[in-house]
């Protein structure tokens, strides 16, 4: 067993696991996953994980709690990626979450929102892959000041979106290992250390029979659609509402249609040279 | 002969106003629903009961919309306040 430590910028996980667990948790966490030895005692971390060798598979507890198992050590890395999603959650206090990709792209954060399957994954993938810092896949928490807080992580990516980019575009952004069968982790090359300003949402739908455009989406029609991409608040759900209305109001919303990532890309690379406009 | 039906602003629906979006959130329904200019003016004229040609009048003083169409806008979109809790009907 080795001893490691999850240190996002906030919150932090203790790990117990063997090593070659710890080998597949720092291809999800490369930016993160840090020795026990490198961590400052003392410091407070929100839960810790102990995984076990377990007959064929593994066995992981968390703190005095009961075990989960997981058959591979993808899938038990994928148990743990999972709760600490949920702790993440569950601690965010008066945090915004919103089910979204972020990146930081010239000082303000674009939040990629939407329903499962809309392209978020693809479109945050593109934009790191066009020079952009990664801020968060999956769940992007924006604090009181309407800041979205950076949660470094690779992004799961199916092989045919990899696949698919690479036919048009050649990769620069950091490494890709096999996750799952049709799944690789992909590791973004610069990653925003601190929370950056909310400047952009974008609504990603993709179609492969639409026709591809980019266009702005007035702040009333669009957020009754982004309140739809947030998680049920833990706290007051009408400070909640007029939280979103304030980000809504503040930010640029746009619609992106798009059928394939090179008409996506293409969309994005026009809008971004004209700094959204 | 019953007097006609009076509306009001439900005191469950508080109006919500960031920038230029209005916005009404529903307490007990726990819904938010987003206002159109027209619909948010109506939200504010219900701040006492009023009957619809009450309401018509009052409409009428801030649009241009003859009161026909102000009257005919008014009967399809009250039931559909009053549906979503936005509103209450007094008898």
């Amino acid at each position: 067993m080795k001893r490691a430590v999850l240190a996002f910028p906030s919150p932090r996980f203790r790990l117990e696991a063997p090593e070659e667990v710890l080998a597949e948790l720092g291809k999800v966490y490369p930016e993160s996953l840090r020795t026990a030895a490198s961590e400052s005692a003392g410091r407070p971390v929100r839960a810790t994980f102990r995984i076990e060798r377990h007959g064929a598979g593994y066995r992981l507890r968390e703190g005095d709690g009961g075990a989960r198992r997981g058959r591979t050590v993808g899938q038990v890395a994928r148990l743990v990626g999972l709760r600490v999603e949920e702790l993440l959650l569950e601690g965010r206090g008066e945090r915004v979450a919103m089910h979204a990709g972020a990146v930081a792209v010239d000082g303000g954060a674009c939040l990629v929102a939407g329903r499962p399957g809309a392209g978020k994954t693809a479109c945050t993938f593109q934009l790191v892959e066009m020079g952009y810092e990664f801020l968060a896949e999956e769940v992007a928490l924006i604090d009181a000041r309407g800041r979205v807080e950076p949660f470094p992580q690779a992004l799961a990516l199916s092989t045919g979106l990899l696949a698919e980019h690479d036919r048009w575009f050649r990769r620069r952004s950091g490494g890709v290992s096999p996750a799952a069968p049709g799944l690789v982790w992909y590791r973004p090359q610069r990653c925003a250390r601190r929370p950056v300003p909310l400047r952009t949402i974008l609504l990603p739908r993709f179609d492969r029979t639409a026709t591809a455009r980019l266009r702005r989406r007035p702040t009333g029609q669009a957020l009754v659609e982004v309140l739809g991409h947030c998680f049920a608040p833990v706290g007051d759900e009408e400070t909640h509402f007029e939280e979103v209305m304030r980000l809504v109001d503040g930010a640029r919303i746009f619609a992106l249609d798009y059928a394939d990532v090179r008409q996506a890309r293409a969309l994005l690379a026009e809008a971004l040279a004209r700094g959204w406009r | 002969m019953q007097p006609p039906p009076r509306y009001v602003r439900s005191p469950a629906a508080r109006l919500k106003r960031v920038g230029e979006t209005a916005a009404v959130y529903v307490r007990s329904q726990r819904a938010l629903h987003v206002l159109n200019t027209t619909a948010a003016l109506l939200f504010d004229c219900l701040e006492r009961p009023a009957s619809l040609t009450e309401l018509c009048a009052r409409l009428g003083e801030h649009t241009d919309a003859d009161p026909e169409t102000i009257r005919r806008d008014l009967a399809e979109v009250l039931p559909e306040f009053v549906r979503r809790g936005v509103v209450d009907r007094v008898e």
